[in-house]
C-alpha cells in the first residue's frame, strides 16, 4: 500500500465517528493545555525571578575578589590564604583569555556629587571601568558614543539613562527631590548639550556657607560623551561610568582635599579613607618592601566579568575559583531562588502530566473500541491481501492525527488560558513569590514549549494507538468474515 | 481421483492428505480428513455439501485462512500452507479474489472505493485504480450506482459490487463462499452468470462454496463433500447451464410461479 493511501484510510476512520473522535481530541486537547500551562507558569516564575535580577544588575555578570582566605564548611575554621592571585593587568588579560567570556575589567567606585554649569547638583555613584571594554560590555547609547580608547587616563564620562532626571537646583532654597523616571519618559534636558560638569567629594557644596579657614573645596572637570539607552522593565541605575585609570587620578585628588579638609582647623571628623573602595587595592599602603620588587601586586579591587550566555556563567565562576580567586554573581542567587520554587514547579508539572496521562488513556480507549466496531472489515481487508503493517499503520496514523489534533489545538487554548492567566494576576494586582505581576507575566509560552507539546502529544498519541494497532493484525481474518 | 484426468497441464491448485481437525473444548471434531484434490487452470469448480460438511474449511485452508492440521496445498507451485502471514498477504493479493456470502463490503466506502480496495492494497495509484474500479463498475451494471455507499444498494446490487471488487485485480483463482447465499433466485442466476462468464473471459479459475445444487449446475466439475471427505466426483460439462440459456429463465420462471 501507499503511504498516501494509508494515511486516507485512516483520516477516513477517524473522520468517521466524529463524535467520538472530537471527544478524544478533546481529551488531549484538555490534556496538552494543562501540560502547557502549568510549565509557562513554571517559566514565567523563572523569567521573574531573573527580570528580577536583572534589575538589581546584569545576570551575565560575576564579580571577581582576591581570595583572602576560606571558611571550612564544616568546622567553620578561617584559614587565611597565604598566596592570593592578585588582581593585576597579568591576570586581567588571563581572565580575559577565558572560554566564554565576552568582556573583562576592573571595577573601582567613587561615591560623589556633581555640579552641572554651576547651578545643579546630583549625587551618585562613578563606576571606573576600562575604557576599551565598554562596547564589548553590551552598553548601548542613547545619544553620544560609548567610552573607548581615546577615554583611557580621561574624566570622559558616560551616564546611564536615569541621571538627568536627577540633578536639582543647588540653590533652589526648598530641597527638590529628583524623581524616579517612569518606563518611556522622555529626558528632562540633552546632557550633552554644551553642559559643564564637575566632580566633587563635598556633600554640602553650594548650598551651605563657605568655611574660608579651610582649604578650598576642589572640583574636577569631567565632560559627559554619552547617555544609555534606558533598561527595559525598570531601570534602576543610577551609576556614571568612567575610565578607570581616569577615576582613580580624579578620586585620589579628591580624596587628598578631603583629607586636607579636614585635617585643617578642628581635626574631629578626619578619616584616612572616606571613599569607599577607591584607593583600598593600591596596595600603596606600606605592605611594599624593597626585597621584593618584583612580586605582584593588586592593582584593582575587583574585576567584573561578562558571560556571552547565562549558561556560561557557572563554568566560568568555576575556572576563576579554580585560577585562585573568589567570585560571585547574581546567577547565585537566581540558582538558589529557583532551587527554592522547584518542588512547587514540578508539582505544577505533575499536575499537566497527569492530565496527559488521562488523554493517552482516552485514545487508547478509542482505538480498542474502534477495533471491536471494525473487526469484520479489518478481517476483510485481511482476506483482500492488506499487509499486516500497513493495518498497523493505518491505527498508529489515526491515533496520531488525534494526537497532532489535540495538540495543536491544545496549544490554541493554552495562549488563551495564558492570555486570561496573565491578565487576572495583572489587573488583580496579585504578586506571587515577590514578582510583581504587572511587571513580569505569570505565564510564559516560549517557541519550544509549543513544538515540545506537541511532539509530545503527537509522540503520546502514537503510543496510545500502538497496543490497539498490534491488536488489530493479530484479529484472526477468518474469525472476522464468518457468516453469521 | 483426479490424477485419473489424462490433462497435459499441471493443476493449479494441488491438495494432498489435507486434514483438518478443530479442538472444541475437550472434544476434537474432524473437519476435513485425506482429502486430495487437483484444480486445473479455467476450471469452475464447485464444491457442495451440506452445512457442517467441511466445505468452507477446504475453501479456508485453499485460501490461507487456516492452517492444516495434516496434508499440503500447492498452489501454482507454492506451498501456502507453510507461508507466513505476510508472505500470503502478498499471495493473496497477486493471485486470490473472494466473493464472500454476506458482501462485506467497507460501510463507508462508497462502490467505486470498496472495488478499488485490492488494488490500494496492492501499491496501485489512486488515478489508476479509480479508472481500473470504474471499468469493473459498469461491466456489472452498476455504472450508475458508481458514488453509492453498500447501505444505499440493494442485496444484488451489493454484490455486484463484491463481484467487482473481486475480479478487479484480474486474480488467477477466485473464491467464492456461498455467492447467493442471501439472494432470490432471479437475483442468483444473474449473480452466477455474470460470475462465470467473467471467470471464462479472463480465463480464471472459479471455486465455488455451495449447498445449492441448482448453483451447482453452472460448474464444469461438481465435488460432492460429506463428513470432510470427498464423496464423489461428478463431470459436469454435459449438463452444465449455459451462460443466458434457457434453462437458467426456467429456473427463474418455475421459483417465482411458486
Amino acid at each position: 500500500m501507499r503511504k498516501t493511501d494509508v494515511i486516507r484510510f485512516a483520516g477516513g476512520n477517524f473522520l468517521r465517528r466524529k463524535a467520538r473522535s472530537a471527544l478524544t481530541v478533546l481529551g488531549v486537547v484538555i490534556g496538552t493545555a494543562a501540560v502547557v500551562i502549568m510549565l509557562s507558569i513554571g517559566i514565567g516564575m523563572n523569567k521573574g525571578f531573573e527580570d528580577q535580577i536583572n534589575s538589581y544588575g546584569n545576570i551575565r555578570e560575576i564579580f571577581v575578589y582576591e581570595k583572602w582566605g576560606s571558611v571550612d564548611p564544616e568546622t567553620g575554621e578561617y584559614t587565611e590564604n597565604a598566596n592570593r592571585e592578585p588582581l593585576d593587568d597579568i591576570s586581567l588579560e588571563n581572565v580575559r583569555a577565558l572560554d566564554n567570556v565576552q568582556a573583562c575589567s576592573p571595577q573601582e567606585y567613587f561615591y560623589g556629587y556633581s555640579i552641572m554649569d554651576n547651578t545643579h547638583k546630583a549625587s551618585y555613584q562613578v563606576l571606573g571601568l576600562d575604557a576599551t571594554s565598554m562596547e564589548d560590555f553590551g552598553y548601548e547609547v542613547l545619544y553620544g558614543r560609548l567610552l573607548n580608547e581615546s577615554d583611557v587616563g580621561t574624566t570622559n564620562f558616560v551616564m546611564c539613562f536615569n541621571i538627568p532626571f536627577y540633578y536639582y537646583e543647588m540653590r533652589g532654597g526648598e530641597q527638590v527631590w529628583y524623581h524616579e523616571p517612569v518606563d518611556g519618559e522622555e529626558l528632562p534636558f540633552n546632557p550633552l548639550d554644551g553642559h559643564k560638569y564637575q566632580f566633587t567629594w563635598y556633600y554640602d557644596y553650594g548650598t551651605g556657607a563657605v568655611d574660608t579657614s579651610k582649604p578650598r573645596i576642589k572640583l574636577v572637570d569631567a565632560n559627559c560623551v554619552g547617555i544609555l539607552v534606558q533598561k527595559a522593565g525598570g531601570d534602576y541605575s543610577q551609576e556614571v561610568y568612567m575610565d578607570i585609570k581616569g577615576l582613580k587620578t580624579m578620586s585620589e585628588t579628591l580624596n587628598k582635599n578631603q583629607q586636607d579638609y579636614y585635617n585643617s582647623g578642628s581635626s574631629y571628623y578626619m578619616t584616612a579613607d572616606v571613599a569607599v573602595g577607591v584607593g583600598v587595592a593600591g596596595g600603596s599602603s606600606g605592605s611594599a618592601s624593597g626585597s621584593e620588587e618584583e612580586q605582584r601586586k593588586s592593582i584593582y579591587s575587583q574585576f567584573i566579568v561578562l558571560a556571552d550566555d547565562p549558561d556560561h556563567v557557572q563554568g566560568i565562576e568555576k575556572a576563576l575559583r579554580n585560577m585562585g580567586f573568589d567570585t560571585s554573581s547574581n546567577m547565585d542567587y537566581l540558582t538558589q531562588m529557583q532551587e527554592q520554587t522547584k518542588f512547587l514547579r514540578s508539582i505544577l508539572g505533575a499536575i499537566g502530566v497527569v492530565a496527559f496521562f488521562v488523554a493517552a488513556l482516552s485514545i487508547t480507549n478509542t482505538m480498542v473500541m474502534s477495533i471491536y466496531e471494525r473487526t469484520r472489515e479489518i478481517g476483510v481487508m485481511k482476506v483482500l491481501g492488506c499487509k499486516l503493517s500497513d493495518i498497523r499503520g493505518m491505527f498508529l496514523i489515526e491515533a496520531g492525527i488525534i494526537g497532532v489534533t489535540g495538540g495543536v489545538f491544545g496549544i490554541g487554548l493554552s495562549y488563551i488560558a495564558s492570555y486570561v492567566v496573565n491578565q487576572l494576576a495583572k489587573n488583580g494586582g496579585m504578586s506571587m513569590m515577590g514578582i510583581d505581576a504587572s511587571v513580569s507575566a505569570l505565564s510564559i509560552i516560549p517557541p519550544w514549549l509549543d513544538l515540545a507539546a506537541l511532539v509530545l502529544a503527537t509522540a503520546v498519541g502514537v503510543f496510545s494507538g500502538l497496543y490497539p494497532a498490534i491488536r488489530a493484525t493479530r484479529l484472526s481474518a477468518l474469525e472476522a468474515i464468518k457468516n453469521e | 481421483m483426479a490424477e485419473e484426468k489424462s490433462v497435459a497441464a499441471k493443476p493449479a491448485i494441488v491438495i494432498r492428505d489435507l486434514s483438518k481437525v478443530f479442538i472444541i473444548g475437550k472434544e476434537k471434531v474432524k473437519a476435513l480428513s485425506g482429502v486430495n484434490l487437483d484444480i486445473y487452470k479455467n476450471e469452475i469448480v464447485c464444491l457442495l455439501g451440506t452445512s457442517g460438511s467441511g466445505k468452507s474449511t477446504l475453501l479456508n485452508l485453499m485460501a490461507g485462512l487456516e492452517k492444516p492440521t495434516k496434508g499440503s496445498i500447492t498452489i501454482f507451485g507454492e506451498r501456502i500452507d507453510a507461508m507466513s502471514e505476510r508472505k500470503l498477504a502478498l499471495f493473496r493479493q497477486k493471485n486470490m479474489g473472494f466473493v464472500f456470502q454476506s458482501y462485506n463490503l467497507l460501510p463507508t466506502m462508497n462502490a467505486i472505493d470498496n472495488v478499488s480496495m485490492p488494488l490500494a492494497f496492492a501499491g496501485v495509484k489512486r488515478s489508476v485504480r479509480e479508472k481500473a474500479a470504474k471499468k469493473m463498475l459498469k461491466l456489472c451494471g452498476l455504472g450508475k450506482r458508481m458514488r453509492h455507499k453498500p447501505t444505499q444498494m440493494s442485496g444484488g446490487q451489493q454484490q455486484r459490487v463484491g463481484i467487482a471488487r473481486a475480479f478487479v485485480a484480474k486474480p488467477k483463482i477466485v473464491f467464492a463462499d456461498e455467492p447467493t447465499g442471501n439472494l432470490d433466485t432471479r437475483t442468483t442466476i444473474e449473480i452466477m452468470e455474470m460470475m462465470v462468464s467473467m471467470a471464462r473471459e479472463n480465463h480464471q479459475t472459479l471455486i465455488i462454496v455451495t449447498h445449492d445444487v441448482e448453483i451447482a449446475a453452472y460448474a464444469d466439475k461438481i465435488y460432492h463433500i460429506i463428513d470432510g471427505t470427498i464423496s464423489s466426483v461428478e463431470d459436469n460439462r454435459s449438463k452444465q447451464i449455459a451462460v443466458g440459456s434457457k434453462e437458467a429463465a426456467d429456473i427463474v420462471a418455475a421459483a417465482e410461479s411458486v
